[in-house]
C-alpha cells in the first residue's frame, strides 16, 4: 500500500512539473483576420462614377469587382512559414458581398514576430479546376471549358471614356488564357510577396490587404483601352500584360505593434 | 460512516435492467407525437453539377406530405375563394407546366401570354418561369423585390407570394380569409393539412407553405444540353457552333449572365440592365429595391431552360420570338448611362451576329428544352382533388 500510494504521489509530482515546463515555452495561438480594401491611388474607391483617369489618359470607372485570393501565407520573424488552410486556402471577394470584405479563417496562427506575407492572386493550377465552386457567388466565377476551364482569377467591369468621348464597357478579366488554335492554354495567375513586419497577438491580428486599382493600369505596361479594347479574355498577350501589372497591385498594412 | 447493507448490492443488476426497460419505455412514447404528426422529409435530389445549398426557409421544412398538399392547393381554382367556374382561380390557371410553369404565348385566354387576374386587370410584368427556384438564393420577381433583405417580413420568400396572389388585384382578388375557409371546408383537405402540419386547422401560413414546398420540387435538370454534359448525348454540330458562340467573350458571350457548363442553372440569379431602353420610369425595376442607381432599367436574368416556351420576353413581353430577343442582342441593343458594362457590345448596337450565327445559337438554346420536367407527372394536375372535384388550369 506504501509504494502505492508513492507511485501515485510520484506521479502527480511529475504530471504537474510536465504540465508546468509546457506552459512556460508554449505559444499562443491567435484567429488571424484578413481585410480587404480598395482605392485609386489612395482614396477610397467610388463605384460607377468616372472619376479616375489611368497613367494612359483614359477616363475610367469601375462598376463591378469580384476576384480570388488564395495560398496566404505568413511569414515568421525566424523563417517558419504558415500557411491558411481554411476554406482550401481560398478566398472570394466582391464588392457587391459585404461579408467577402473581410476573411476570418478557420486556422489559428501562432502569435510572435511576422516578416512577410505572400499570397496568390487568382487560384493556382492545381486547384483551379472546373467544379471546384457549384454554389454561388464563386460559382458565377467559372471560366469555359473550351477555354481552358476552372474559373476567372478576377472580374473587374466598368466603362471608359474611348475617343471622341464615347463611353465603352470595359471587362477586365484574367482567367485561363490559350493560343489563336486553341490548342495551348496559359495560367495567368501569380504570387504576391510583399513585407509585414508586425507582431501579432491576441489583440492585433487583423491584416488589411489593399488594392490599387490605378495599378492594374500603370507599370510595367501601359494600359491604353483605346488601343487594347475592353474585351481580354480571348487575348492572352492582354491577360499577361494585365496580371505583370497586377503583381504591383497589393499592399499590406496592419494596425498594431511592430517586431520587438 | 454508513454501510450500504449487501443486500442491496444483491439486487443491484435487477434495479438496473428496470430502470433502463422504464428509461426505454418513456424515451419511446416521447419519439411519437400523440396527434400522430409524424411527416416524412422530402428530400431534394442535387442533381450533377448543381448548386449543394438549397433556399429552404427554416421555418418550412419540405416534407412528402406537405408537398403533396401544396400540388393540390396549387391546381385548386377555390383558392381563389370561390366556387362559381367564372370566379375561380388557381395557381395552374397561369403557371402552366407545358409552358415551363408560365402561361406561353398561345395560351387561349391569355392572349400574347399577357396574364390577368379574375377582375381582368393585367399583372405589372410578364411571366417568370418556375424553375429550379430552390436554388434561388436573389430574390423573387423581376426586381427581386421579395428577398430576405425586404424591410417587409410579409414579403420575402415564395410563401409570402402565395399570399400576396390570393389577394393581388391582378391575381385572385380575393380574400384570405375566404380562401382559407372555403378550403377548410372541403373534404379531405382537413386530413392533408393534419398530416403536413400536424393541424386539420387551415390556415393561410400553412396553405402558403405547402405550395411553396410544391414550388421548390418543380427542378429542371434533364435537357438535352444536361444529357451532353454528363456524357449520355452529343450535340449536334451546329448546337455546338452556337454553344462555342454562347460561350465566348468575342461570340455571343451569353454565359457571364446566363450560365452555361459551370452554372448549370443558366442564370445567375443576378440583376441588369441589358440596353432595351434610354429612359426608364418602371416603378418595378431593380432600382426600386436598391435605390442604387445604377439599377435602373435592371432586371433579373431569366434562366434559358424551356426558354422557346416561355415567350413573349422581357419583363415587358417586347419580344415574341427567340428570334427577335437574337436580332436585339445582335443589333438592337441602346446605349444608356445605366447599361451594364457586360453589354460591351452596346455602342455597336449589339453583338452583330451572322445569320448563321444566330441559327446556331438559336439551335444551341434549344437544347435547354427538358421535356422530362414539362411532362413530369409529380409536377402536373393530379386527376381530382381531395374531395373528388376537378383541378382548375
Amino acid at each position: 500500500m506504501k509504494k502505492l500510494l508513492f507511485l501515485l504521489g510520484s506521479s502527480l509530482i511529475g504530471m504537474m512539473l510536465i504540465i508546468g515546463s509546457c506552459r512556460k515555452d508554449e505559444v499562443k495561438s491567435v484567429s488571424p483576420q484578413f481585410v480587404f480594401k480598395h482605392n485609386v491611388d489612395g482614396v477610397a474607391l467610388q463605384r460607377a462614377v468616372m472619376n479616375y483617369t489611368n497613367l494612359a489618359g483614359n477616363q475610367y470607372q469601375v462598376d463591378e469587382l469580384q476576384y480570388f485570393i488564395s495560398e496566404i501565407t505568413l511569414q515568421k520573424a525566424d523563417g517558419q512559414l504558415i500557411r491558411i488552410t481554411s476554406d482550401s486556402s481560398i478566398h472570394y471577394i466582391d464588392l457587391d458581398v459585404q461579408a467577402s470584405l473581410a476573411w476570418n479563417p478557420k486556422d489559428l496562427v501562432p502569435a510572435g514576430d511576422y516578416t512577410g506575407i505572400s499570397f496568390v492572386f487568382g487560384i493556382n493550377e492545381a486547384k483551379n479546376k472546373s467544379g471546384l465552386f457549384v454554389n454561388p457567388p464563386e460559382r458565377d466565377m467559372f471560366w469555359p471549358e473550351m477555354m481552358g476551364g476552372g474559373f476567372h482569377c478576377m472580374k473587374m467591369n466598368g466603362k471608359w471614356k474611348a475617343m471622341g468621348e464615347l463611353i465603352q464597357p470595359f471587362n477586365f478579366h484574367i482567367g485561363i488564357g490559350m493560343n489563336m488554335a486553341g490548342t495551348e492554354f496559359y495560367q495567368n495567375f501569380f504570387t504576391v510577396t510583399l513585407p509585414l513586419n508586425m507582431q501579432i497577438n491576441d489583440t492585433h491580428s487583423k491584416i488589411d490587404i489593399t488594392m490599387n486599382i490605378e495599378k492594374w493600369f500603370a507599370a510595367p505596361n501601359l494600359w491604353d483601352w483605346d488601343v487594347i479594347g475592353g474585351q481580354i479574355m480571348m487575348n492572352q498577350m492582354a491577360m499577361r500584360k494585365a496580371a505583370e501589372n497586377g503583381a504591383n497591385a497589393f499592399q499590406v498594412s496592419f494596425e498594431g505593434n511592430n517586431p520587438k | 460512516m454508513k454501510f450500504v447493507p449487501v443486500s442491496f448490492f444483491k439486487f443491484l443488476p435487477k434495479v438496473l435492467i428496470v430502470s433502463m426497460v422504464i428509461i426505454a419505455l418513456f424515451q419511446f412514447s416521447c419519439n411519437h407525437d400523440d396527434t400522430g404528426y409524424n411527416p416524412t422529409p422530402y428530400q431534394v435530389t442535387v442533381p450533377k453539377f448543381f448548386p449543394t445549398r438549397m433556399n429552404i426557409p427554416a421555418g418550412n421544412p419540405m416534407t412528402v406530405e406537405g408537398v403533396e398538399l401544396g400540388r393540390y392547393l396549387f391546381y385548386d381554382g377555390r383558392m381563389s375563394g370561390n366556387t362559381e367556374p367564372d370566379k375561380m382561380m388557381s395557381c395552374g390557371t397561369c403557371h402552366l407546366q407545358s409552358s415551363s410553369f408560365e402561361c406561353g404565348i398561345d395560351h387561349p385566354k391569355f392572349t400574347g401570354g399577357r396574364p390577368f387576374g379574375i377582375t381582368g386587370i393585367v399583372t405589372p410584368h410578364y411571366m417568370l418561369p418556375m424553375i429550379n427556384l430552390v436554388w434561388n438564393e436573389t430574390g423573387y420577381l423581376w426586381s427581386g423585390s421579395i428577398s430576405e433583405s425586404n424591410p417587409n417580413p410579409s414579403q420575402r420568400n415564395i410563401e409570402d407570394i402565395v399570399g400576396m396572389a390570393v389577394t393581388a388585384p391582378h391575381e385572385f382578388a380575393g380574400d384570405s380569409n375566404k380562401t382559407k375557409t372555403l378550403i377548410q371546408s372541403i373534404p379531405g383537405y382537413p386530413e392533408l393539412f393534419e398530416k403536413a402540419f400536424g393541424s386539420r386547422t387551415v390556415t393561410m401560413l400553412n396553405i402558403s407553405k405547402a405550395i411553396a414546398q410544391f414550388v421548390r420540387t418543380l427542378i429542371s435538370s434533364d435537357s438535352k444540353f444536361d444529357k451532353y454534359m454528363r456524357g449520355e448525348q452529343q450535340l449536334r454540330t451546329q448546337e455546338l457552333n452556337g454553344y462555342v458562340l454562347f460561350m465566348t467573350e468575342d461570340g455571343a458571350d451569353c454565359f457571364h449572365c446566363h450560365g452555361g457548363s459551370g452554372n448549370p442553372l443558366f442564370t445567375t440569379n443576378l440583376f441588369y440592365n441589358n440596353g432595351k431602353d434610354s429612359e426608364f420610369n418602371d416603378p418595378r425595376d431593380r432600382f426600386s429595391v436598391t435605390g442604387d442607381p445604377s439599377d435602373h432599367g435592371a432586371y433579373k436574368v431569366t434562366t434559358l431552360r424551356n426558354i422557346e416556351l416561355t415567350g413573349p420576353y422581357m419583363h415587358d413581353g417586347r419580344f415574341k420570338t427567340l428570334a427577335e430577343v437574337i436580332d436585339f442582342y445582335s443589333q438592337g441593343i441602346i446605349w444608356s448611362p445605366y447599361i451594364h458594362p457586360l453589354m460591351h457590345h452596346a455602342n455597336d448596337g449589339g453583338i452583330q451576329l451572322t445569320p448563321g450565327e444566330k441559327t446556331d445559337l438559336v439551335a444551341f438554346i434549344k437544347t435547354l428544352r427538358d421535356d422530362t420536367f414539362l411532362t413530369n407527372p409529380a409536377y402536373s394536375a393530379p386527376d381530382k382533388l381531395p374531395d373528388g372535384a376537378k383541378p382548375v388550369e
